[in-house]
């Protein structure tokens, strides 16, 4: 009987971590997705409205629903406020303090925070164009992946699991 | 101590010897960083420098320096960290911020297809400090309504730093609340650089009055006819005239029943007569009151007469 609920606990937390995983896979393609939307509405404020970086990222934070809701309502008390402290810094800074975990999808936020320091208006949108240019070309190869790839992670963990209990029986 | 919109402008280094300064921040005109030399201050008419204890000196020598990435942040800060959406204005060669105060800047011009583009590599800055002086057009507001009560074509001319913005304002404001037996009326103002208004996100920081309509950062000329269309004001404000395109507005503004009030750089009428823009002007008689600003303030009437002692 404690055989085999052990069986059933290790066969459940590997196929766990296998879905942890996929899920992480479907976490970076929203979170990809949703700073291409930022992006998109960053650049309509900047192109139509000729609207400052603090008062465009204010627009966006009321307009954005996703996962950045939170970080862009940060970058924008910041900048409102006013303390002193270079675009860069703000901007990193609050995508340490809202995203602590490791992930590899915030360097598309990094490099994003530093096309917004172009002091020329034109180039600023032609960065922001080919970065979306990018951003879309990497969330398509990802959608592609997604499917299989979470099927396999998926997968794995499962046999993991019987494997371990296999070998420990 | 300096205002914190002030301040706020400056990079973090020189917010810290700014927050020690201790002086009267209604008489600080203009603060002057030049890259790689010392802060200059003009305070009270008089020029100073200050040292990193925020103490005014007269002696440049001990005068906090600035070097040039304390200029590059302070543009960042003045840009409100988006010198992008400034571009046109700093091709011109200024920016106003928050609060109408006027930002000039000096660098490297960029040149394009024979026309002043951008610039670059900045060096220098002067921010001219805007200040709202509630009240400062008592002594000159009963000079500008005939007898009926109606208000007449009004000219402020003054010396660059003299206050005719300041004037400006202030007459704005007092002829669009009423005062006394005058009541108020709609003031359709054009503030082509926002200085008048210090119109933030549209809503003016500045008091106004209460039946002022605000064309914020509209070319004078285009803003005028804009107004005289939309708004119907019974009395047209615009600073710094003198424009070759804006002669023509002018006229419809004057041929159509509005009033006009507006401002000119100038040392005196005599001056205004020479110059070309105003010969008609004064020919016609357009304008029935001057206002001149120039160590103390003259009024006049059409004929050019002296009305106040």
């Amino acid at each position: 009987m404690l055989k085999l609920l052990g069986s059933i606990m290790v066969i459940a937390s590997l196929s766990g971590i296998g879905f942890c995983f996929a899920g992480g896979l479907k976490k970076k393609l929203e979170l990809m997705e949703a700073i291409k939307t930022m992006a998109y509405l960053m650049h309509g404020n900047i192109k139509y409205a000729n609207a400052t970086l603090p008062e465009a990222l204010a627009s966006v934070t009321a307009k954005h629903k996703g996962e950045l809701k939170g970080f862009l309502h940060e970058v924008t008390g910041i900048l409102e406020e006013n303390e002193g402290e270079s675009f860069m810094v703000i901007w990193n800074g609050a995508i340490d303090r809202m995203f602590p975990e490791n992930r590899e999808e915030l360097s598309f936020l990094r490099r994003l925070g530093e096309i917004f320091m172009y002091t020329d208006r034109r180039m600023q949108l032609s960065g922001i164009e080919l970065f979306i240019e990018q951003i879309d070309t990497d969330i398509a190869e990802l959608a592609q992946e997604l499917k299989p790839k979470c099927y396999l992670y998926k997968m794995m963990g499962i046999l993991a699991g019987i494997f371990v209990v296999i070998i420990t029986l | 101590m300096v205002k914190k919109d002030i301040t706020n402008l400056l990079s973090l280094g020189l917010r810290k010897t700014f927050q020690k300064i201790e002086i009267d921040a209604d008489r600080l005109q203009e603060i002057r960083l030049r890259s790689e030399k010392p802060i200059v201050l003009k305070y009270d008419n008089k020029e100073y420098f200050i040292n990193s204890q925020g103490v005014l000196l007269k002696d440049y020598e001990k005068g906090v320096c600035v070097s040039q990435s304390e200029i590059r942040e302070t543009l960042e800060y003045i840009g409100n960290y988006s010198l992008y959406a400034y571009e046109e204005e700093i091709g011109q060669g200024f920016l106003t911020v928050s609060g109408g105060h006027r930002v000039g800047v000096a660098g490297k011009v960029i040149v394009e297809q024979g026309r002043k583009k951008n610039m670059k590599y900045i060096s220098s800055i002067n921010i001219r400090l805007a200040h709202e002086i509630k009240g400062c057009a008592d002594r000159v507001l009963p000079f500008l309504f005939d007898r009926s009560g109606a208000f007449l074509h009004t000219l402020i001319i003054s010396p660059p730093l003299g206050g005719k913005t300041t004037m400006l304002r202030d007459l704005v404001r007092q002829i669009s609340n009423g005062k006394d037996n005058v009541n108020g009326l709609n003031v359709g103002l054009v503030d082509e650089r926002s200085e008048i208004a210090a119109c933030y996100l549209g809503v003016p920081q500045n008091d106004v009055g209460l039946r002022t309509d605000v064309l914020d950062c509209c070319p004078k000329a285009e803003g005028m006819e804009m107004l005289l269309r939309s708004m119907s004001p019974q009395v047209m404000a615009a600073d710094e005239i003198g424009l070759e395109k804006d002669a023509e507005v002018l006229r419809h503004v004057f041929g159509c029943g509005c009033k006009l009030l507006a401002t000119v750089h100038g040392q005196n009428i005599d001056e205004l007569k020479k110059r070309q823009f105003f010969k008609d002007f004064f020919r016609d008689k357009l304008f029935e009151r001057y206002v001149v600003l120039n160590k103390g303030i003259s009024i006049y009437d059409e004929n050019e007469r002296r009305l106040n002692a």
